[in-house]
């Protein structure tokens, strides 16, 4: 038994350290809990997504179990900025999540792969079409400006291609004298799928596609002058 | 009045020195130039290669033996074909934009611990990449990106065609075959727009009984003699082909047990593509296969 000073002094301290470590502990394993629980979806997400591509079963399965992830958008959001970009990608094309949108929106100007442009392709719906096509407009002006990548300009070519957008002659002759092959038959590709091109700019550039230097260029201009491939 | 003029002065000439020093050490950007990111090929150096071995030793090490076999040519022919990759259900084809994205990449100015860049493109023939000892084909598939579109296409025949070749003549005659396309459940490689079901998706049963592009490859493999290192890129390549491939012929084959997202399949070629042309050894080609953030699971067997 000791003294009432050093009871009264060493009760105390050693709950209050028992207390201390207690509540380290507990913050401690509420951490690790958070850490565990955060990485489990974001590993579950990630390997759902790499089932899509499997199966028809695996991808109706897949894609059933990605849509019940709660938070799921804010998630693939963030995720648009890590290393699972590409997978993030797919699953907002395949769960048609626009309101991703604006971030993407955000990250199209830097992206060079094209991946970005892609998805939203992917969103395009009768309720955006108008500003996306008008948004598509504006970055192929600027790609071809800035010269960036041949698989951005390649991309945001066939996307107006498929919205039918009327474009320039001189922006396609601009396109047209690209180093790129791609990019070239890229603009020719663009004037097959438009019906209501006026036929003396096809043709123009069907006699240009056929002094192409190379046989990518030219087997496209054969066909988009109604000839054999 | 004389010290705001001194004042001037200084903050006139710091600029001027400012602006030397950054136009001096700051990379020129040039439009048309933009550099690739760096998402699918790592600047990551190798510990030990082909290059780097010590000269008095080096011929008893495998690394050092089996690169001098794969460079016994003055040229050394490499081949990438991408398969037709469509996306069933949905209509999307992606091959074409994925063989610019390695484009990108290839001509690209090369930087310390890269070596599947600095390709000069040949001007009249929009597959050939060439750098000093090295000529390089690289094909796509589809004709473009909608998969009901491309079936009407009266040019997707040849283009399919053209890839396909590509390849088995790559599998025949060059020294490095990588293919970057879909499995199809043991029928790929496959080159074409998928065989359909009724419903409209692919046809896996078809594809696993008659098993089309393996039954080519083999024929093509058959009686080979010269060595050839053949990559296949696609989903659990390695369960669905090799077996029958080491039947066939003593190749060396870069494969993967899993399944590969487009992302990964990239990745791996361009790296597996950058560890051969830097002569990189066993331990540091099998680092820059299986990235420790990536997925893929790539295999290289029978070369060293």
């Amino acid at each position: 038994m000791g003294s009432p000073a050093n009871k009264s002094y060493s009760a105390p301290f050693f709950i209050r350290r028992g207390v201390v470590y207690n509540d380290i502990m507990q913050r401690f394993l509420f951490a690790l809990m958070i850490c565990a629980c955060l990485e489990g979806r974001a590993s579950q997400w990630v390997e759902l997504t790499r089932r899509i591509g499997r199966s028809d079963a695996d991808h109706r399965q897949a894609v059933a179990a990605l849509k019940k992830i709660k938070g799921l958008e804010a998630e693939l959001i963030t995720a648009l900025s890590g290393p699972d970009k590409y997978l993030a990608l797919e699953v907002i094309s395949e769960l048609h999540l626009k309101g991703t949108l604006p971030r993407l929106l955000e990250l199209a100007p830097t992206d060079e792969n094209g991946a970005i442009y892609l998805t939203l392709s992917s969103l395009i719906d009768p309720t955006n079409a108008q500003s996306l096509e008008r948004i598509f407009h504006g970055q192929l002006l600027r790609a071809t400006a800035e010269g960036r990548s041949d698989v951005v300009k390649v991309i945001l070519l066939d996307t107006l291609a498929r919205f039918q957008t009327s474009l320039d002659v001189n922006l396609l002759h601009t396109l047209f004298v690209s180093p790129s092959p791609e990019v070239r038959h890229a603009v020719l590709y663009y004037l097959s799928l438009q019906p209501r091109a006026r036929p003396e700019l096809v043709k123009r550039f069907v006699e240009l596609g056929e002094q192409d230097p190379t046989e990518l260029v030219r087997a496209r201009a054969r066909a988009l002058k109604g000839g054999p491939p | 009045m004389k010290r705001w003029f001194y004042l001037a002065v200084a903050m006139a000439l710091l600029a001027l020195g400012l602006n030397f020093l950054f136009y001096r050490f700051l990379p020129p950007v040039r439009i048309g130039e933009t550099p690739p990111p760096q998402e699918f090929l790592s600047t990551q150096k190798a510990r030990q290669t082909a290059f780097t071995l010590p000269a008095q030793n080096r011929e008893k090490s495998a690394c050092y033996r089996a690169y001098q076999k794969l460079f016994r040519s003055p040229t050394l022919r490499l081949r990438i074909a991408f398969g037709y990759k469509d996306s069933r259900p949905s209509r999307f084809v992606g091959d074409r934009y994925e063989r610019l994205m390695l484009i990108h990449y290839l001509i690209s100015p090369c930087v310390a611990g890269q070596w599947a860049c600095g390709f000069t493109r040949d001007k009249n023939d929009a597959d050939l990449f060439l750098k000093e000892g090295v000529e390089l084909r690289v094909t796509h598939s589809s004709v473009g990106p909608d998969d009901e579109v491309n079936r009407k296409d009266p040019l997707q025949a040849v283009q399919s065609a053209l890839s396909e070749a590509n390849f088995l003549d790559g599998v025949k005659g060059a020294d490095v075959v990588f293919y970057n396309g879909h499995s199809r459940d043991g029928g790929g490689p496959d080159f074409a727009p998928p065989r359909l079901t009724p419903a409209h998706s692919v046809d896996y049963t078809w594809y696993m009984t008659n098993r089309p592009g393996e039954k080519k490859l083999l024929a093509t493999l058959a009686g080979k003699k010269d060595p050839l290192v053949l990559g296949l890129f696609s989903c659990r390549s390695g369960d669905h082909f090799l077996a029958e491939i080491e039947k066939q012929a003593r190749v060396a084959t870069i494969s993967s047990q899993r399944l590969y997202f487009y992302s990964d399949a990239l990745r791996s070629t361009l790296e597996a593509l950058n560890a051969l042309l830097g002569r990189w050894c066993e331990e540091d080609f099998h680092d820059a296969l299986n990235p420790k953030d990536g997925f893929g699971r790539a295999r290289l067997k029978s070369f060293f």
